[in-house]
């Protein structure tokens, strides 16, 4: 009973709290006055539409700044600031959260379906890496936002490092385990790539996805 | 998490409808409860349905190539079904080539694939 009493208070202070900043839609009212709680796949759907809404009205460099009042006003129930997000990368169970994570999170920054798939294999890509060649090491996502609003993984090992990096990423040396296609392969989905690695040295791998916004 | 998925035969065909989130131990272990399965009866065919998964990255896509060689070897034709547009958008933009196993739309069209060539044959 409590509970769904403040549930229900949520959706008209969002609504409040967006329209200080921007005019709201009708559309997008109905999607905030419908919101259920329960249903984290809607809350995800919503903090994209509004995402995308306050980068169309706002501007991009807005987003955050936005987001962060509409936190305030409800609370942080919603938690719509997307948060970056260090996670330890050390067997099959962490690899598929790691996996989860990126998904969420580009889901809170209005990524489409492709673009979230992409995120989340990008992820899977670089943590099994981790995993078959360093055994241990993280992965960070985090929200890049200069003129355009984007996330960034990052990925780190103190593990063996890789010999010979321009010739896995030119395709020239095909491991039996797939290290080099799975590199090559962020490599080509991601905007942004670089890889730090020499032996003995570990592996550092960035890329980044930015928000296509049409 | 769960740590196998089931396989359904349904008279000489395999059904594999995977659900989980797939990581590379359940991926392994699926790859070898098939070989067996194979080994125990054989089968005309196998599906792979892969419709309720939102990702597939390189080193799974390539453990299906190596699955569908394998079942290939036992006389056993394989069909991946159900590839969401997002999967198929990433795997060929990251230089993966599909070519290893047979693809179908989704579950029917891979059954009435694989139907179709029980007629011809007979």
């Amino acid at each position: 009973m409590l509970g769904s009493r403040i549930d229900s208070d949520i959706p008209p202070k969002l609504v409040a709290a967006l329209e200080a900043n921007v005019s709201v839609p009708p559309r997008l009212r109905q999607e905030i006055m419908s919101l259920s709680l329960q249903n984290r796949e809607q809350i995800e759907n919503l903090a994209a539409s509004i995402v995308r809404h306050i980068s169309l009205f706002a501007g991009t460099e807005n987003i955050l700044p936005i987001l962060t009042k509409l936190d305030q006003a409800t609370s942080g129930v919603l938690s719509l600031v997307p948060r970056d997000d260090k996670m330890r990368v050390d067997n099959e169970a962490s690899l598929v959260l790691a996996r989860r994570a990126a998904i969420t999170l580009a889901a809170k920054l209005g990524f489409g379906p492709v673009e979230r798939t992409k995120v989340a294999t990008a992820v899977s890509e670089l943590a099994r890496n981790i995993v078959m060649y360093a055994k241990v090491g993280e992965i960070r996502l985090s929200v890049v936002t200069n003129a355009k609003i984007g996330l960034a993984i990052e990925a780190r090992d103190n593990g063996p490092g890789i010999p010979d990096i321009d010739k896995v990423l030119s395709g020239g040396f095909r491991s039996k385990t797939g290290l080099g296609m799975g590199l090559r392969g962020v490599k080509n989905i991601a905007q942004e790539f670089t890889v730090q690695s020499a032996p003995g040295q570990g592996t550092r791998v960035r890329a980044v996805f930015y928000l296509n916004m049409r | 998490m769960i740590d196998r998925i089931p396989i359904l035969r349904i008279r000489d065909l395999l059904l594999v409808s995977i659900q989980a989130d797939l990581h590379d131990i359940l991926v392994e272990q699926l790859q070898s409860d098939i070989l067996k399965e194979l080994e125990r009866k054989s089968a005309r065919g196998l599906v792979l349905d892969i419709s309720a998964l939102n990702i597939l990255d390189t080193y799974t896509a390539r453990a299906f190539v190596h699955t569908a060689q394998m079942a290939r070897l036992m006389g056993t034709r394989t069909i991946v079904s159900g590839m969401t547009p997002a999967i198929a958008m990433t795997l060929t933009e990251m230089g993966f080539s599909a070519g290893g196993f047979e693809t179908a739309l989704d579950l029917e069209s891979a059954l009435t694939a694989l139907s179709t060539q029980d007629t011809d044959e007979e």
